[in-house]
C-alpha cells in the first residue's frame, strides 16, 4: 500500500495543469464524468487511506459497478486524467489494478516565452479540491495537535516554575520529558516536509 | 514651375514687343519678387548608400525644418528586406538609428542651407523554426541567439546565429517529449545526441541543445524532431531495483529486482498481473513502454525463520531463569505496575517493590539508610505524591491543548465531520 509519507506528499504539492487538462476540475465541467471519476477517487481514497479500484471508482457514479461500467471509466481514465498527470495507475499485484489522484491542488498555467527561461506562467489561484476529501491520515492529525498540546504545557510549566508552584527537580524531570516528546514528534513530523505548514496556513486563514 | 516659366515668357514677349514698337518697358516689380522668392528656398537632397532606395530632393523655404520620414523596413525581394541602420547629414559621420522592424524614422532637419541626408540600410533574411509539425508553439520553446537584432525572426546578412531548445519538452513527471534530430530547410537531419549530464533519470533536464552557428546569406527554416517518452516508476518496499525512468516511446523497459538480504527474515516474490518475470539473479521482466506506467514489485517477508530463533532464545532465557531461582531461593520479586504520569501513558513504567528479607530489613534500619526513598521518609513521600499530582495536572492540561488543536483543525475543513470523533477518541488514548 502506499504509506502516509507519500499521501501526504500529494496533499503538499502543487501541480501545474495546462488549460485543456485544468478544465477537467472547473465548476462547469461539474457533470462531465471526468469530473465525476476524480471526485469519486478523492473521496475513496480519504476513507480508504490508498489507491482504489475500478469497481469502487463505477460504484458511487453510476449506481452499479458492473464491468462495463468499469470499461468506461478505465477508458475516460486512461485517455484523459492519465494523460494530463491528474491519476495515476498503480500495478500491485494479478488482477489489481489501482488508481490514486497525483495532487489535490492545482494551478492552471500557460505556457510563456521567457528570457529567465521559464515556460510556464501561472493563471489564476490555485484549485483545491475539497479539504475534506484530502488523504490526511489519523496519525498526522493526532501528532499535530499533541505537538500543539506539549508546547501550550511546556510554556505552563515554565510560568509555574517562575510562580514557585512547581519544585525544582521536579520541573527540571517534566521539562525534560515534555522537550524529549515534542523531538520525537517533530522527527515524525519532519517526513512530511510542507505539509505541516501547509495546515498551519490553512488553520490561520479559517 | 511652370507658373513661373509661364510668366517670365509673357513677360520677355511683352519686352520684345515693346521694343519693336519703340515704347519705355514697363514697370518688372513682380518679376523681381518671384525670382527673390525662388532665392530664399533651400534644396534638401535625400539619398540612400547603396542605391537601396530610389534619391529625392524637395525645396523647402530657407529659416523652415523639414521633417524627413523614412520607414524602418522595405521590401527588397521575396525572401528578403532592407533594414534601417543609420544616417549622416552633409556627408558627416554617421549616425545610429535604433533598430525596429515596423514604423516610421522621423529626422527634422533645419533648412538655413541646402542639406543631403544619406541613409544606410542593411539587408535582413527571415529565419523561422518548427518542432514536427507544430510551427504555433514553435515561437514560445526556439530561441535565437543572438536574437534578431530589429526584436522578430529576421537577422542581418553575413552575421552569425545558432538555435537554442530545450532537451525536454511539454515535460510533466510522466510524460516529455525529447529532441532526437534537427535540420535546415528540412534537409540532411542530424542526429541530437543527449549532453554528457543528461541520464535516463531524467536529470539536467533544463538543458538546451544549441545548434551550430550559421551565417546569414538567405532565408532558412530550422526544423526540430522529437520523440514521446514516458516515466515508468518502480516501487519496491522490501527490494532493490534497477531500471526505471524514461523510454522512448514504444520501447522495452528491462527492469531487475532483487529483495532485500536479511538473515533472519526471507523475502518471497509475488509476480504482478500482466507481466511476465523471469528469475536468475534476481528477477527480471521487461514492460512495453506506450504509456506512462508504475510498477509495484512486492517481496512479502517470511517470519518463519525469526519465530524459530526467537522460540529457541526465549526457551534458553526461561531455563536459565529457574535455575537462577532455584538456586538463590530468597528474594522473592514482585512487580506492579504504575501509569507513568507524563507523556506517553500508554508506556507503562515498572515500580519495583522489593521484599527484603528480615535481616536485610534489620540491617538497613540499624544503619539509619534505605535504598528506597518512599520508605525512609515520610515528608519525600508527600512531595512525590504532590509532584505526581501537579505531572498528572499538566498532561491534562496537554491533552486539553492537544484537543482545542485538533477542534481547530476540523474548524477549517481538514478533519471531515464523519472522523472528528474516531480521530479524537485516538487523540485522547494516546494520552492515556
Amino acid at each position: 500500500m502506499i504509506d502516509e509519507e507519500d499521501l501526504l506528499s500529494r496533499v503538499s504539492k502543487v501541480r501545474n495543469l495546462r488549460p485543456e487538462c485544468f478544465k477537467y476540475l472547473e465548476p462547469s465541467s461539474s457533470e462531465m464524468l471526468t469530473q465525476k471519476i476524480i471526485y469519486s477517487i478523492a473521496k475513496l481514497t480519504a476513507e480508504k487511506m490508498g489507491p482504489v479500484k475500478l469497481a469502487e471508482i463505477a460504484q458511487p457514479i453510476f449506481g452499479v459497478g458492473d464491468k462495463s461500467k468499469q470499461d468506461l471509466v478505465r477508458l475516460t481514465i486512461e485517455k484523459t486524467l492519465l494523460k494530463c498527470g491528474l491519476v495515476e495507475k498503480l500495478h500491485y499485484a494479478a488482477n489489481d489494478v489501482r488508481y490514486i489522484l497525483t495532487s489535490y491542488r492545482f494551478q492552471k498555467v500557460r505556457k510563456i516565452d521567457s528570457f529567465r527561461g521559464d515556460n510556464a506562467e501561472p493563471v489564476g489561484d490555485v484549485l483545491e479540491l475539497p479539504r475534506s476529501l484530502w488523504p490526511v491520515p489519523d496519525s498526522f492529525l493526532i501528532l499535530l495537535s499533541k505537538k500543539n498540546g506539549y508546547s501550550e504545557a511546556l510554556k505552563r510549566l515554565g510560568s509555574d516554575y517562575d510562580a514557585g508552584k512547581v519544585a525544582q527537580g521536579r520541573y527540571e524531570e517534566l521539562k525534560r520529558s515534555l522537550v524529549d516528546s515534542l523531538d520525537k514528534i517533530d522527527d515524525k513530523l519532519h517526513q512530511y516536509a510542507g505539509v505541516e505548514e501547509l495546515f498551519a496556513i490553512v488553520v490561520r486563514r479559517s | 514651375m511652370l507658373y513661373s516659366l509661364l510668366r517670365y515668357a509673357s513677360l520677355v514677349s511683352i519686352l520684345i514687343v515693346l521694343t519693336v514698337a519703340g515704347l519705355e518697358p514697363p514697370n518688372l516689380h513682380s518679376a523681381e519678387a518671384a525670382q527673390a522668392a525662388n532665392q530664399d528656398q533651400n534644396r534638401l537632397d535625400v539619398k540612400y548608400a547603396n542605391n537601396v532606395a530610389e534619391s529625392y530632393f524637395v525645396l523647402v523655404n530657407s529659416n523652415e525644418k523639414y521633417t524627413v520620414s523614412q520607414t524602418y523596413s522595405w521590401v527588397r525581394d521575396d525572401s528578403s528586406r532592407y533594414n534601417l541602420v543609420s544616417y549622416s547629414i552633409d556627408n558627416g559621420n554617421p549616425m545610429e538609428i535604433p533598430r525596429n522592424a515596423r514604423g516610421t524614422f522621423s529626422l527634422d532637419v533645419p533648412m538655413d542651407s541646402g542639406h543631403t541626408v544619406i541613409f544606410f540600410a542593411i539587408i535582413q533574411y527571415p529565419i523561422s523554426t518548427r518542432i514536427d509539425t507544430d510551427t504555433s508553439a514553435t515561437n514560445n520553446i526556439a530561441q535565437f541567439n543572438p536574437p534578431s537584432p530589429t526584436g522578430d525572426n529576421w537577422f542581418d546578412t553575413n552575421t552569425s546565429i545558432a538555435v537554442r531548445v530545450p532537451y525536454h519538452l511539454d515535460q510533466d513527471q510522466q510524460s516529455r517529449r525529447q529532441l532526437v534530430a534537427w535540420a535546415i530547410d528540412t534537409s540532411n537531419p542530424k542526429e541530437i545526441l543527449l549532453s554528457n549530464s543528461e541520464n535516463q533519470m531524467g536529470q539536467a533536464q533544463n538543458e538546451e541543445f544549441s545548434t551550430p552557428s550559421i551565417i546569414i546569406a538567405s532565408k532558412h527554416n530550422f526544423v526540430f524532431y522529437t520523440m514521446d517518452q514516458y516515466y515508468l516508476q518502480v516501487i519496491s518496499e522490501h527490494g532493490t531495483v534497477i531500471g526505471g525512468g524514461w523510454y522512448d516511446s514504444g520501447s522495452e523497459a528491462t527492469i531487475l529486482a532483487k529483495p532485500v538480504t536479511n538473515l533472519l527474515v526471507n523475502y518471497i516474490f509475488e509476480e504482478p498481473e500482466g507481466t511476465h518475470w523471469t528469475e536468475g539473479n534476481g528477477y527480471s521482466t521487461k514492460v512495453l513502454m506506450d504509456s506512462p506506467k508504475t510498477l509495484v514489485v512486492k517481496f512479502n517477508p517470511d517470519y518463519s525463520q525469526l519465530i524459530i530463533v526467537l522460540i529457541a532464545g526465549a526457551v534458553i532465557a526461561i531455563v536459565a531463569a529457574a535455575v537462577t531461582i532455584k538456586r538463590k531461593g530468597m528474594n522473592k520479586v514482585s512487580v506492579r505496575e504504575t501509569p507513568l504520569p507524563i507523556l506517553d501513558a500508554s508506556i507503562p513504567t515498572r515500580a519495583i517493590t522489593t521484599t527484603r528479607s528480615s535481616a536485610a530489613l534489620l540491617q538497613e534500619q540499624h544503619e539509619g539508610q534505605s535504598s528506597n526513598p518512599d520508605v525512609k521518609d515520610d515528608s519525600n513521600s508527600n512531595q512525590k505524591i504532590i509532584g505526581d499530582e501537579y505531572a498528572r495536572d499538566i498532561m491534562h492540561f496537554a491533552l486539553i491543548k492537544s484537543l482545542e488543536s485538533l477542534e481547530s483543525l476540523h474548524a477549517s475543513g481538514l478533519v471531515p465531520n464523519s472522523r472528528i470523533a474516531g480521530t479524537r477518541q485516538k487523540l485522547e488514548q494516546s494520552f492515556g
